[in-house]
């Protein structure tokens, strides 16, 4: 059998020309396969294979261990290229590409023995050259042997490619249909149809809605997917002409869609159902519904991996064809909105010329009849009227008619809802009531309003309820017939719209006349108000103001317009007034400043100005009010105070103490800079109680318990220590707080100040020791007189004797006096200055006296007064017996500095050497009472540790006297 | 009679200026006391106290030569040691453990030193 599988894809018929499987398989040199030749196959395996061969459906048989493959002409098209080369290859070679899944089945059978079936398998199949998107129903079961063993799979197989995609593009357009329906214009139809192609990306890779213009010379994109609109290809608005990337020209000249073969490679890189790129695209021409010729075009990407056959091509003409409807109805739907929107601007243009024909005539009748007429007119009517609703919002009035009896009108002056005309019953439907004929209504028979209708020769009426934008029901609208009429639907869309212009045209004349009511109000109380005020339109440009700023700047009313108000503000205040306006202006916000207004006659007063902006509901500014409040007393005393506050704030951060305010025991509200700078705390570390802690933990007691007694005393005064941050350490202050009162005399809060005291106590304590110092060396002073005194006393022979030797020794410890009295704290008396002094006094000359030794030793001062006395009492001998008494004697004093001498301490030695001195013999009685020998001997000894040597030799008196002395820098200049 | 309280009794003088631990020991000596010393500083004063006899008394001046002779003080109270200060200051704080010791403040009159060492000494 060798029948030719009928399909629409030629694809499939190029493939099935040369097939015939039962010649193929007779020819094949099987003995080659593992099955070996065809005469030795088992039974099984041969009735297989005829089943196959002579079934038109697809079919293959796997067999033996390796799965050789058998199959039928049917089958040929699913083998694509691999036929037929196919035919007697092991399943896993041929189905490589598909054989995880496929092997997966095989198995399946092959060693469970399962039968399966596989509804609608998806499979990648390349039988045409490319990966393609197929889908099979699969049936397989087991061949068995004559043993009973599976030897083999027999498989039947029914392509359902077509079905699938069929049922998926025909949803699809179903989609279309059904989303695009209920777009009312053009964009939500585009929005609506794009939305669908992106939901079959299989079919559709990508898609592009161009629509043309009126002209037809650029295309706008309205719509995309699966594409990158950034693309040249996919430009907003392309020129239709040669030069666009896709070929609108030709598909507009033709009004035939053109195939894309080759896609540049800067199109293909979207995002897409398959790795493959898609690389073909059609160009559909989108018809115009209702006209000739093209309203746009849709670009769609082919997919790689289908054919494009004849349902493809199908599929995306009816696309083409859906999103076309979708346009043209939504563009029928714009059309009719335009149209309506047309009618109503009519309708208003005709209650414009009769509100402009009825202007000169005052009050509102005249207008509302002009009305009335323009609605007879509209419904081709004979008589009008128009109702308002009392304010119980049951009654309605008349309040125009036309073409009514004078008797009807009365009739009809109140109409409620029991009444039976068109209205009364309109009112109880709140709906229109058409009454076609009055004479043959039921409803009217024999009632008031039938006798009115025939006083007015009125036959037919209809009635409809006049609502307001807002909702509100405002009244009545009825037009009547002389003849039995039924107006048609199409009578109405004109008088609706006169309807509700009428309705606009009530609320309007209410609201305005209640505006008018509260705007006179307004006025009123805008003189009353003292104040200067204006309103300005949003741009700033017109400005009203009221009589009072007229009056009150002297200005006109041109004067003050675009911005000239500013010249009545003082030039200081100006331009910081006309910033602070123009950003009110262009921000929106509300404004607050206070400026000078010059008063006509008098002079600047200081006014507090606001301006705010009025919006309207949608938040736009409709206008700016602005007032202005003199406050000029109240203002130059608030800066008067401020001017003192800033003085007095400037005070006190300048002043070099410590200043703070606290309340009630000590709890302080506030901290000078100079207390937080001095003691690092914040100012709110230093608040309430916080300043203890900035105080000595020993002087925080003596602090608060200051605090305890201030209330009852009204005073404060304590000395304690603050930190110093800056040195980390503390420093003693004095701290005093005055009470603040008020009137009644309470004290409502403290001002305290802190005094840095801490160099003064220091000097105190100095000058307590200092004085103590001094007291204790005058009286051990006075002692040593006392004792000199009683000495000298004891050895001078007269009064005049004592006298001379008491004087000297009184000059000299004055002079170590007066040497000690110049020092400070740190100073020391040089040995040269101490020796240079007592040698001044004796008047020695140089020839007589040598003094020789470093200058700037210096002297422990507690042994300056000992040293002098004893060097005193060696220089009066010298004047009185030794080398400065006599011709040839002569004296000499050396001296110098030992930095390491006992002790690792400096020491000082001095040699005092007469020489050229006759002496008297040994044994005589010291002369001068032996006081000088006695101080070198014992007392530098005793009281400064001194060694020292008294040798009275031939020539004169040798001493030395060593001791110990100020570490010093000696100056080795050589005293001469 | 001090002259007679005063005989034989060893007395300690610290007194850093010459002339008047001089004087002093004059005093003394001319009131038949055993004078221990004089002394010119605390390290001397100590020495004493330690090498020689216990004193019967003591006349110590407050400063010697700027240190304190507090530590001598100490010493004699913890003997039992009757003693007196001389002292320059007008009213330097001795402390509140000399509250009681006598003071004469200087410039001394000897004698009513050595009466009042005399009194203290009995």
């Amino acid at each position: 059998m060798s029948e030719k599988r009928p399909t629409s894809e030629e694809t499939y018929l190029d493939l099935l020309n040369g097939g015939d499987m039962r010649a193929r398989m007779a020819s094949f040199d099987w003995a080659a396969t593992p099955l070996g030749p065809r005469s030795e196959w088992p039974a099984s395996l041969r009735y297989a294979v005829e089943i196959m061969l002579s079934s038109r459906y697809p079919m293959l048989v796997w067999w033996g261990p390796e799965l050789i493959q058998l199959y039928n002409d049917a089958y040929m098209p699913v083998l694509g290229q691999r036929h037929p080369w196919g035919l007697g290859q092991p399943a896993a070679i041929c189905w490589e590409d598909s054989w995880p899944f496929v092997g997966a089945l095989a198995d399946a059978v092959m060693i469970q023995g399962l039968s399966t079936w596989s509804e609608q398998l998806e499979m990648v199949m390349t039988r045409n050259g490319f990966p393609e998107e197929v889908y099979f129903t699969v049936s397989c079961s087991p061949i068995r042997d004559e043993t009973g063993a599976i030897a083999g799979l027999f498989c039947a197989c029914t392509e359902e490619t077509e079905r699938v995609l069929a049922d998926r593009r025909l949803s699809a357009l179903a989609a279309l249909g059904e989303r695009t329906a209920s777009a009312k214009t053009i964009e939500d139809a585009c929005d609506a149809a794009v939305g669908v192609l992106r939901s079959v990306p299989r079919d559709l890779p990508f898609a592009l809605l161009y629509r043309l213009d009126e002209a037809r010379k650029s295309a706008r994109l309205s719509g995309h997917c699966g594409f990158d609109p950034s693309g040249a290809a996919a430009q907003i608005v392309l020129d239709v002409g040669a030069g666009a990337p896709w070929p609108f020209s030709s598909v507009l000249s033709d009004g035939q869609a053109v195939i894309v073969d080759e896609l540049p490679a800067s199109l293909c890189a979207f995002h897409s159902a398959w790795p493959e790129p898609t690389r073909r695209a059609i160009v559909l021409p989108l018809a115009h519904s209702g006209r000739e010729g093209v309203a746009g075009f849709l670009i769609a990407g082919l997919s790689p991996r289908l054919v494009f056959g004849k349902s493809y091509r199908t599929f995306l003409d009816l696309l083409a064809r859906q999103v076309a409807t979708a346009l043209g109805a939504a563009r029928a739907c714009e059309e009719e909105l335009r149209r309506e929107v047309a009618m109503e601007l009519q309708a208003s243009r005709e209650l414009q010329r009769i509100g402009t024909e009825l202007e000169p005539e005052p009050g509102q009748n005249g207008l509302y009849t002009g009305l009335l007429d323009a609605t007879i007119n509209v419904m081709h009517a004979d008589a009008a009227s128009v109702q308002l609703f009392e304010e119980d919002g049951r009654t309605l009035r008349l309040l125009a008619s036309r073409n009514f009896h004078s008797d009807s009108e009365a009739f009809w002056k109140y109409v409620d809802a029991g009444s039976a005309s068109a209205c009364g019953l309109a009112l109880q439907a709140n709906a229109r009531i058409i009454i076609e004929d009055v004479e043959a209504a039921a409803r009217i028979a024999e009632t008031g309003d039938l006798a009115a209708f025939r006083r007015s020769g009125l036959r037919a009426v209809q009635s409809t309820p006049l609502i307001s934008r807002s909702g509100r029901r405002l009244g009545m609208i009825s037009t009547h017939w002389r003849l039995p009429h039924r107006p048609e639907p199409g009578d109405f869309p004109l008088f609706d719209v006169l309807a509700r212009q009428i309705a606009d045209l009530i609320e309007r004349t209410r609201t305005e006349a209640a505006l008018r009511e509260s705007e006179e109000r307004q006025r009123l109380m805008v003189e009353l108000v003292p104040a200067l005020l204006w309103s300005v339109s949003p741009d700033g440009q017109e400005i009203s103001f009221n009589e009072r700023w007229l009056t009150f700047t002297g200005q006109t009313k041109e004067e003050a317009r675009n911005f000239g108000w500013l010249r009545a503000i003082h030039a200081d205040d100006r331009p910081g007034t006309r910033a602070a306006f123009e950003h009110a202006f262009a921000s929106g916000e509300p404004l607050e400043r206070r400026h000078r207004i010059h008063k006509a006659g008098d002079g600047w007063r200081w006014h507090l100005v606001r301006h705010v902006p009025l919006r309207d509901e949608t938040g736009a500014i409709v206008r700016w009010f602005g007032a202005a409040v003199d406050i000029h007393e109240g203002t130059l005393a608030e800066q008067a105070l401020r001017e003192a506050e800033a003085r007095l704030q400037t005070l006190v951060e300048g002043i070099p103490q410590l200043v703070w305010r606290a309340v009630d025991d000590g709890r302080w509200t506030w901290s000078s800079p100079q207390w937080t700078n001095f003691t690092g705390q914040h100012e709110a570390e230093s608040l309430e109680r916080g300043w203890l802690d900035a105080l000595h933990p020993d002087d925080r007691a003596a602090a608060e318990e200051a605090w305890t007694h201030a209330m009852a005393t009204g005073g404060f005064e304590v000395e304690y220590r603050v930190f110093k941050a800056s040195a980390d350490t503390y420093r003693w202050f004095q701290t005093r707080a005055t009470p603040v009162r008020n009137e009644a005399g309470a004290i409502i809060e403290w001002l305290g100040t802190s005094t840095d005291i801490h160099d003064l106590r220091e000097l105190q304590g100095r000058q307590q020791v200092l004085v103590a110092e001094l007291q204790h060396r005058t009286r051990n002073l006075v002692g040593v007189i006392q004792s000199l005194a009683d000495r000298t006393l004891r050895n001078s022979a007269d009064l005049a004797d004592f006298q001379t030797r008491f004087r000297g020794r009184l000059t000299s410890l004055a002079r170590v006096q007066g040497l000690l009295s110049r020092l400070n704290d740190y100073d020391r008396v040089t040995f040269d200055e101490l020796i240079q002094a007592e040698m001044d006094a004796i008047d020695g000359g140089p020839d007589k006296v040598t003094l020789s030794g470093p200058i700037g030793i210096r002297l422990r001062s507690s042994t300056v007064q000992t040293l002098a006395m004893g060097l005193h009492e060696l220089a009066t001998n010298a004047v009185k017996y030794g080398a400065i008494a006599q011709p040839g004697g002569h004296l000499s004093i050396r001296w110098r500095f030992d930095p390491g001498g006992d002790g690792g301490k400096p020491w000082l030695h001095i040699d005092w050497r007469e020489s050229g001195v006759a002496t008297p013999p040994v044994g005589d009685a010291p002369r001068g009472g032996g006081l000088g020998r006695e101080l070198i001997e014992r007392a530098l000894p005793y009281q400064l540790s001194a060694r020292t040597s008294y040798v009275l030799g031939p020539d004169g008196v040798h001493c030395t006297i060593s001791l110990p002395v100020s570490a010093t820098a000696v100056e080795e200049a050589p005293h001469a | 009679m001090p002259e007679r309280t005063l005989k034989g009794c060893h007395i300690l003088v610290v007194e850093d200026e010459y002339m008047l631990a001089n004087e002093l020991s004059r005093e003394l000596d001319g009131a038949g006391a055993v004078v221990v010393g004089p002394a010119p500083s605390v390290e001397r004063a100590l020495d004493l106290i330690g090498t020689e006899a216990r004193p019967d008394g003591a006349i110590l001046d407050v400063s010697l030569g700027g240190e304190r002779v507090d530590p001598v003080a100490d010493v004699l109270l913890e003997r039992g040691v009757p003693f007196l200060f001389v002292t320059g200051y007008d009213s330097l704080s001795l402390g509140p453990k000399f509250a009681d010791i006598v003071r004469c403040e200087k410039p001394v009159d000897m004698r009513v030193v050595t009466k009042a060492i005399g009194r203290i000494v009995s």
